[in-house]
């Protein structure tokens, strides 16, 4: 038979399939037509013909299923058990981080909907309205507007949108489970509200004409369905029920009388099935929420680790739970997300998973994850990047956040945090376990994302080294803490970052000035509402170093290693050039023998920057350090010399230095080495001056110095240490990569001509002649 | 203007019917066809010829559902306008890609069509459809009634693209059966 035939046939079916499934396209849309389907007029048309006649006792059979429902669902049945914290429609993800947001699915135009309430949920998005929950139940427009509340008696726990109507459930604040008294449904209008189920119960979901739940009448946790049309209840299993997650048709659940091994079973509670997974339940937990889901057949399940027989475990008492838990789990490498095809059976490991507690919800693109009981535990927003998860945005609590370091809550409502008891560590593996790696920084309101790499490549300077001088410390009373301080003391800020155990893959970052405290003494102020940025660790790797480039982090591995002072290897200075350790910093490794250690490196003034060779050799048991210059920079004035051409007094005609006329002048002549001068000068504006980074620049091959009147006067000096000074300076920025020409500005002005020196021309390298 | 007064103006041979059926059903009758045809002339021009088609059918008969009614016509119309041009070139019509999902199921042999009776092929699929779960029901008409694309039914229906697939997949599966142990072999 030919497939067209088929597709013909299709076109004959009945009237109330077709207007079924086109109510569901409608309403999906957002476009709820007004027409209504009308059982009294197909039943008086059905009534007349023999044939349909048929069709009518068998469609008045299943109204119960279809009802007034149509199908159309607000969210996956498995996410509305799990919260109901993440929903996709339309090519938008809706999620809750915070505040309720959308973002298109390719992770564009990221938008705050709705902010202030308390951990929205139950999302449910149809054409284009979006109901929630927060402290009751709200609907509002996909774009934000139309906000509206519909306020019952109890507090409302968890909703689902299914074709017209709200399904609810009640909450009950009393209870530490998740328990529920009553159901509810409301019109998607808002009206017409109606108790119709007063059953105790957990775990209540809608799907395909049944709303599905744990009844807890008895102390046995039992999986019933009620007809939505009917209301007629069903017991689908046996089992004692931990929590449920229905997806394609299958109902899967964790089965407390087998180790809350899963399970899966047909929506008619036929089929049983044992499924051969590792998923762990761990009872008190899951009374709550389940800590799995389901999507194309594959469950999402955190493997915790080796599950062993608590110590304190009491076969004799019935309670799995807080009380009396059976299993602890040791982590291993294997530790993770996992995914399971329960059709083929093949078990992924995906990224590591959040050390919280796992409360997943699932889109055909994304995955949100966050702890259950606490307030404050972590938000996770993942993107799936067609092989893994990747982190798209995350949450923690600043309380959370600075609870790690032990703060005092100032009378003043200024957050003080005092190092006093804090121990400096240089515990390098803690370090490297702590903060190496890839953080993705929390941009809320932005699509931007920001990477801070913490690693030995060094390629992003804020913590490892860099330019900083930080220092790690251990935070006394929260052993778990590991900071890091650094500082910029020319303008009286301190940089904070923290880790803690607790929440290894969280990343803190605040700034803090230092006081005196009149009550707490020598304090760090991070002041009323601290702004705090937080970074989550991603899976990207570690870059590797290039071009035998040593981060700092390395060095003073080395340095413990080899036995040798820290100092030796940063702390570096030649002929005024120098290389502190909070200073320029960069350092290669040439050669590493047992007694002797080769680096590159460079040192720096404002205006110079020298290539150096240092060795570090052990002599008698002692390592000793020798610098030589390397001679990229100044090659070109090695073993060279200059004239030096100076205006001074004639001494043969005035040798008491008492004339001021110009005849009593002349010039003389001397020569000098320039790689000398160079040197000497750096030294000197480095020491004696504050010139910047952008005091000097390009214009072409020209390049422009701008300089302060005070250092105008040492250089204008008619004596020969000012015409040193113009010299080396001269050579100093002639010895800059690829410059032609010279150009001397004063607080900005061109043209300016000295007492004694003309710094208004324009100086050409090639022939330049000083004096 | 409500369906009932619609067909009556029908019933009256007033011209304003179709003016009316244009207002309210005119976009969701484009949709049945281009999902067909993939091609907005076409689809017009099969939309244009349901409005003739009623206009000559209706006295004879008094829908109940005017939407359906029109919808069947549309369909029939944008399907017998697909089989008189070249199949190839209608890239990206659902009813082309429904075809080919179909035939992965039947084979594909020139049984005689006074072989085959059709009324009661359709009364045996009316019948699956009423047995199966309703949101599998939606889904296969929304798929090979309406020709909804899988990313339309996917997208409204907050299913993945492959859960929509897995589940047309089971549907038409459990058709084959349910009609091979009907007597009917596809």
């Amino acid at each position: 038979m030919k497939a067209e035939k088929i597709l013909d046939c299709i076109g004959g079916i009945d009237d109330d399939l077709i207007l079924m499934a086109d109510r569901a396209r409608n309403t999906a849309n957002g476009q709820i037509k007004t027409k209504a389907f009308r059982w009294q007029s197909l039943a008086t048309l059905t009534a007349c013909i023999t044939l349909l006649c048929i069709s009518f006792l068998f469609i008045f059979q299943k109204e119960g299923n279809i009802g007034s429902s149509w199908g159309v669902m607000g969210n996956t049945p498995a996410n509305i058990v799990n919260g109901g914290q993440l929903a996709e429609s339309d090519g938008w993800v809706y999620y809750e981080m915070n505040g309720l947001y959308k973002i298109r699915v390719d992770g564009t135009e990221k938008t705050l909907l709705d902010s202030g309430e308390y951990r929205y949920r139950s999302i449910n998005v149809v054409g284009d309205w979006i109901y929630y929950i927060t402290d009751c139940i709200y609907k509002m427009r996909t774009d934000g507007t139309e906000k509206e509340r519909l306020d019952i008696n109890d507090k409302v726990y968890s909703a689902s949108v299914y074709g017209d109507w709200i399904y609810l459930n009640s909450e009950n604040i009393l209870s530490e489970v998740n328990y529920h008294e009553r159901m509810y449904k409301v019109r998607t209008s808002f009206t017409d509200f109606q108790v119709i189920n007063e059953e105790k119960h957990s775990d209540m979901c809608v799907y395909d004409g049944y709303i599905y739940y744990i009844s807890l009448e008895t102390d046995i946790r039992t999986l019933y369905r009620m007809n939505i049309g009917s209301s007629e209840k069903e017991k689908l299993s046996d089992d004692t029920v931990g929590n449920i997650i229905i997806s394609d048709d299958y109902i899967y659940y964790s089965n407390l009388d087998d180790d809350c091994t899963l399970y899966r079973i047909s929506l008619n509670g036929e089929n049983r099935e044992k499924l051969d997974c590792d998923y762990m339940g761990r009872p008190y937990f899951v009374q709550n929420y389940p800590d799995f889901t389901v999507q194309d057949d594959w469950i999402y399940y955190k493997y915790w680790g080796e599950p062993m027989l608590s110590p304190d475990y009491n076969p004799d008492l019935s309670i799995d739970g807080y009380e009396n838990t059976k299993y602890i789990y040791e982590e291993n490498e294997n530790t993770g997300l996992w995914r399971y095809n329960v059709d083929s059976g093949e078990k992924i490991r995906l990224s590591e998973a959040p050390e919280t507690f796992l409360v997943p919800n699932i889109t055909e693109n994304y995955l949100r994850i966050q702890g259950t009981y606490f307030v404050y535990d972590p938000l996770y927003l993942y993107k799936w990047n067609g092989s893994d998860y990747e982190i798209e945005q995350q949450y923690i609590d600043r309380g959370t956040a600075l609870a790690c370091l032990g703060y005092i809550n100032g009378t003043d409502h200024n957050v003080y945090v005092s190092t006093e008891n804090w121990e400096i560590t240089e515990d390098t593996s803690r370090i490297r376990d702590m903060f190496y790696g890839t953080w993705n920084i929390d941009r809320s309101n932005s699509d931007k994302h920001d990477y801070l790499i913490i690693d030995d490549s060094e390629k992003d300077n804020l913590v490892t080294g860099g330019t900083d001088g930080g220092i790690f410390y251990n935070v006394k009373d929260y052993s778990d803490t590991l900071v890091f301080i650094s500082s910029m003391e020319s303008v009286g800020e301190y940089y904070f970052y923290w880790t803690d155990k607790a929440y290894p893959k969280f990343i803190y970052y605040a700034k803090a000035t230092l006081v005196e405290h009149e009550k707490y003494g020598k304090v760090f102020n991070l002041g009323k509402e601290p702004f705090i940025i937080t970074g989550s660790k991603t899976i990207s790797p570690l870059n590797e170093p290039e071009n035998n480039f040593i981060s700092r982090r390395k060095l003073r591995e080395m340095a413990n290693e080899y036995g040798i002072d820290f100092s030796m290897l940063v702390d570096l200075e030649y002929e005024g050039c120098v290389h502190h350790e909070w200073s320029f910093y960069n350092v290669y490794l040439v050669s590493e023998e047992e007694n002797k250690l080769i680096f590159k490196s460079t040192l720096h003034s404002p205006s110079s920057i020298i290539d150096v060779i240092y060795t570090v050799e052990k002599i008698d048991g002692v390592w000793v350090r020798t610098i030589s210059t390397f001679p990229d920079a100044i090659e070109k004035y090695k073993n060279s010399s200059f004239e030096l051409k100076f205006y001074s007094h004639d001494r043969e005609k005035d040798p008491d230095v008492l004339c001021d006329s110009e005849d009593c002048f002349k010039y003389n002549s001397q020569m000098i080495d320039a790689d000398h001068f160079a040197l000497q000068f750096a030294y000197y504006f480095y020491e004696y001056t504050d010139l910047k980074a952008d005091d000097i620049w390009y214009e072409g091959n020209k390049v422009c110095i701008d300089l302060d009147k005070e250092v105008l006067q040492m250089l204008d000096m008619g004596s020969t240490g000012g015409r040193m000074y113009r010299i080396a300076l001269l050579l100093t920025l002639s010895s800059l990569p690829d410059v032609k020409y010279i150009e001397i500005l004063i607080d900005g002005e061109r043209g300016i001509i000295g007492s004694h020196f003309d710094f208004s021309q324009i100086f050409d390298v090639d022939k330049m002649q000083i004096y | 203007m409500n369906d009932l007064a619609i067909v009556d103006l029908y019933w009256e041979r007033s011209e304003t019917a179709i003016k009316e059926t244009e207002i309210k059903y005119n976009k969701y009758l484009l949709k049945i066809a281009n999902n067909i045809l993939a091609n907005f002339e076409d689809s017009n021009e099969s939309v244009n010829d349901t409005y003739l088609k009623t206009w000559n059918s209706i006295p004879m008969n008094r829908p109940t559902e005017l939407s359906t009614y029109l919808g069947r016509i549309t369909r029939q119309t944008a399907i017998d306008i697909f089989r008189k041009r070249n199949r190839k070139k209608r890239k990206g019509s659902e009813y082309n890609l429904s075809l080919t999902e179909i035939e992965e199921y039947v084979c594909n042999t020139d049984t005689p069509d006074d072989e085959i009776d059709y009324k009661l092929l359709t009364e045996l699929i009316n019948s699956y459809l009423h047995m199966v779960p309703e949101n599998s029901a939606i889904l296969f008409i929304r798929r090979y009634y309406f020709l909804d694309s899988i990313n339309e039914i996917s997208e409204s229906m907050h299913l993945t693209k492959s859960n929509v697939k897995t589940k047309l997949h089971r549907t038409r599966e459990g058709l084959k059966e349910y009609l091979e142990r009907a007597g009917f072999s596809i």
